[in-house]
């Protein structure tokens, strides 16, 4: 069955692998992919370790839907104690690694320990080779796959690799698989990179059976009209996700100037349609590509068209890289995009992260907090396109001590650089903000703030709160798996019935990422897309486990608890700015200057923000302090973590 | 080119060419407005 698939534990300095089933006992209460890596990280990574040394454990897994017959079940998540921010680190990216794993006979992965020397590990049917990787070190995340599929002598061989990056620890390195998919956010390249851990490559022949294959290749086929026919997808699938983007700065939803602004204007050569007529010019027709099993094909390929790196081939850029490199450094130019995108794929970086790191740094730079001594002559200004690019490769590599500093991440980097820096720092958990401004959007707010793995929009941002949905709409959605009969506003820029849409798509995305779907396949951005009961059945018919709609969600529910143990352990605290729940004061202090009418002039409400984050520590069963109740723990069964059940 | 909207649904009128200037006028305006609200008012 498609659950067979084993766990290895692989110490990297003793060189000792063991292999074991997963038990159906931890599938039913953790499901795979993110939950179960959870539950392992709690277990096997001892409090107060430092990220970079060999006591951190690394998971790396497929979701339990991983190579079966059901769309976009690709995503591999990476999860460790976080360089970043010393709390939850987690990566999620699609690909085609995590279906070879699979094949190869494993789901899950956890290395702890380091390395001697540069290593990568070699998976191959039901057999795992610590191998010698001095010879990959130094090379570019495409060279290292390359160079790995010629020394093993296979151009099927898939793999997760870290870049420069992550070999020079910088903090927000990411570990990266093709030519594009980045497990971003929270450091895990940087994690790889301190065990000496260059490359994980797999190659599987081993069959996997599926339970009931008529059954799910008929829903399947209901699966795929409903994603294809969803506006959005098909969108996406044209566009890419450039579209979010332009959307979301049209109407003043985009973080321009490190938060100064909220809307990058002039910007059209980086509108998704000027990124689209770029890729039909150096491309062709068909330059939309996608991951393995998915219907969307929401990734534009493209080559640069002008200037030093012209004619080179990469694929983006993503909304975030629009984001990272051009409206929060406001730099309007679309050779400058396309070639940070095509350096940060290459050396394995964060861009969201370095977009925002260096944007942060313009801001001191031109307020005088940081002068031409610690930018060695660099024109730090914002809109500098060379250099941005110039930073770009100083903090990669670590050169000069701007890079090295700015390396380490918001908060070491705010102590290093002293004054008020800190307060210029648009970071939540010490991980920096998605591009987007959430100032007029309060739920949007709120998940950035509570999210696990620190600011981001992928742990419960209720995005489709800004398409201004029919109440009877909304109530259909936010009222299954389990019943809702509390208020539910239509209006974005309101703050009553937010935190039970936050509760419900934070149960919702750790669903699909303990199922390895992709979040484009959800209600993330489509109200008429997959939900709970879709994903019982596909689950049903692929692996024949039995689990309803409720039991999926109860399960989410456990696997987010876990998350939030973890980093209740490293010092989570409320209202603490660098480890809690909580917004830098721009949030409060600062109205939107630009955009659509409703947006201009809004600020968060800190009293009803409060009252917000309030009633979202009651639907999860926390105390006032964001701490778990004695009862939610044991009603969800982790009374007793850890448990070392695996 | 074309720009921006157009994707909502068939038919669905194109914007040409830049608008910056005059979405930066209208939020300007706004901005200042709501400022001087605040100020008469109190912070809300």
């Amino acid at each position: 069955m498609a659950l067979n698939r084993k766990i290895a534990y692989i110490d990297l300095s003793t060189g000792k692998i063991e292999i074991k089933p997963i038990p159906l006992e931890l599938r039913r209460k953790f499901l795979g992919g993110r939950g179960l890596d959870a539950y392992l990280l709690y277990n096997h990574t001892k409090q107060g370790c430092d990220p970079l040394g060999p006591d951190n454990t690394i998971m790396v897994s497929g979701g339990a839907l991983c190579a079966t017959l059901a769309s976009a079940t690709s995503r591999c998540h990476v999860m460790a104690k976080s360089p970043l921010g010393g709390m939850l680190g987690s990566a999620n990216m699609g690909g085609f690694f995590t279906p070879e794993l699979a094949w190869a006979g494993f789901h899950h992965l956890v290395i702890k320990g380091k390395a001697e020397k540069p290593v990568y590990l070699w998976i191959h049917n039901g057999k795992i080779e610590i191998r010698d990787a001095r010879n990959l070190w130094g090379k570019t995340v495409t060279d290292t796959q390359w160079a790995i599929r010629e020394e093993l002598g296979d151009d099927d061989i898939k793999s997760l690799v870290i870049g420069p990056a992550g070999e020079n620890l910088v903090r927000y390195a990411n570990v990266m698989t093709g030519i594009k998919n980045s497990g971003g956010r929270t450091g895990m390249g940087a994690v790889m990179g301190s065990k000496n851990l260059k490359a994980i490559a797999a190659r599987g022949t081993m069959d996997i059976k599926i339970a009931y294959p008529k059954e799910a290749l008929e829903y399947n086929k209901r699966f795929i009209d409903q994603i294809t026919s969803a506006k959005v997808n098909q969108t996406q699938g044209t566009l890419g996700t450039p579209f979010i983007w332009g959307a979301t700065n049209s109407w003043g939803g985009v973080r321009t100037r490190n938060f100064q602004y909220n809307q990058m204007l002039y910007a059209d050569e980086i509108e998704p349609e000027s990124i689209d007529e770029n890729s039909l010019k150096t491309i062709g027709p068909y330059h939309m590509t996608g991951c393995f099993g998915c219907q969307v094909h929401c990734r534009p390929q493209y080559k640069i068209p002008t200037g030093p790196y012209a004619g080179v081939y990469d694929e983006g850029p993503e909304y975030t890289s629009q984001g990272g490199m051009s409206s929060e450094p406001d730099i309007p130019g679309l050779e400058n995009l396309l070639v940070c995108n095509h350096l940060v794929d290459q050396w394995g970086v964060d861009n969201l992260e370095i977009g925002s790191i260096i944007s942060w740094a313009m801001e001191l730079y031109e307020l005088g907090i940081l002068t031409n001594k610690e930018t060695e002559g660099l024109d730090l200004r914002f809109g500098n396109a060379e250099a941005f690019q110039e930073m770009l490769e100083r903090i990669c590599f670590r050169k000069g001590w701007l890079g090295n500093v700015l390396a380490e991440g918001g908060i070491i980097a705010s102590e290093k650089i002293g004054k008020n820096s800190f307060d210029y720092l648009i970071q939540v958990k010490g991980v920096s903000n998605l591009h987007s401004d959430e100032r007029a959007t309060p739920a949007l707010a709120l998940n950035i703030a509570t999210a696990s793995r620190g600011s981001d929009h992928l742990r419960s941002r209720p995005a489709i709160d800004l398409y201004h949905l029919p109440q009877e709409v909304m109530r259909k959605i936010y009222s299954s798996p389990v019943p809702y009969d509390g208020p539910l506003s239509s209006e974005h820029t309101e703050y009553i019935g937010k935190p039970w849409q936050v509760f419900w798509h934070e149960n919702c995305y750790m669903g699909v990422d303990c199922l390895g779907i992709c979040k484009y396949h959800t209600t993330f951005l489509g109200a008429t897309l997959p939900n709970f009961e879709d994903w019982s059945r596909v689950l049903y018919y692929n692996t024949g486990l039995e689990l309803t709609p409720r039991e999926i969600w109860d399960a989410a529910v456990r696997s987010n608890m876990m998350e939030r143990l973890f980093n209740l352990r490293e010092g989570l605290t409320r209202n603490d700015l660098k480890k809690g729940d909580m917004l830098n004061h721009r949030y409060f202090d600062e109205p939107c200057r630009r955009g659509a009418l409703d947006v201009v002039g809004k600020v968060i409400d800190r009293e009803k923000f409060a009252k917000m984050v309030d009633e979202l520590y009651e639907y999860k069963g926390l105390d006032k302090n964001g701490v778990p109740k004695p009862e939610t723990l044991k009603k969800l069964g982790l009374d007793k973590e850890p448990s070392h059940l695996l | 080119m074309e720009w921006r909207v157009a994707w909502v649904k068939d038919g669905f009128p194109r914007i040409r060419g830049p608008v910056w200037d005059v979405n930066k006028r209208l939020a300007d305006e706004e901005f200042e407005r709501k400022m001087k609200e605040v100020k008469k008012d109190g912070p809300k």
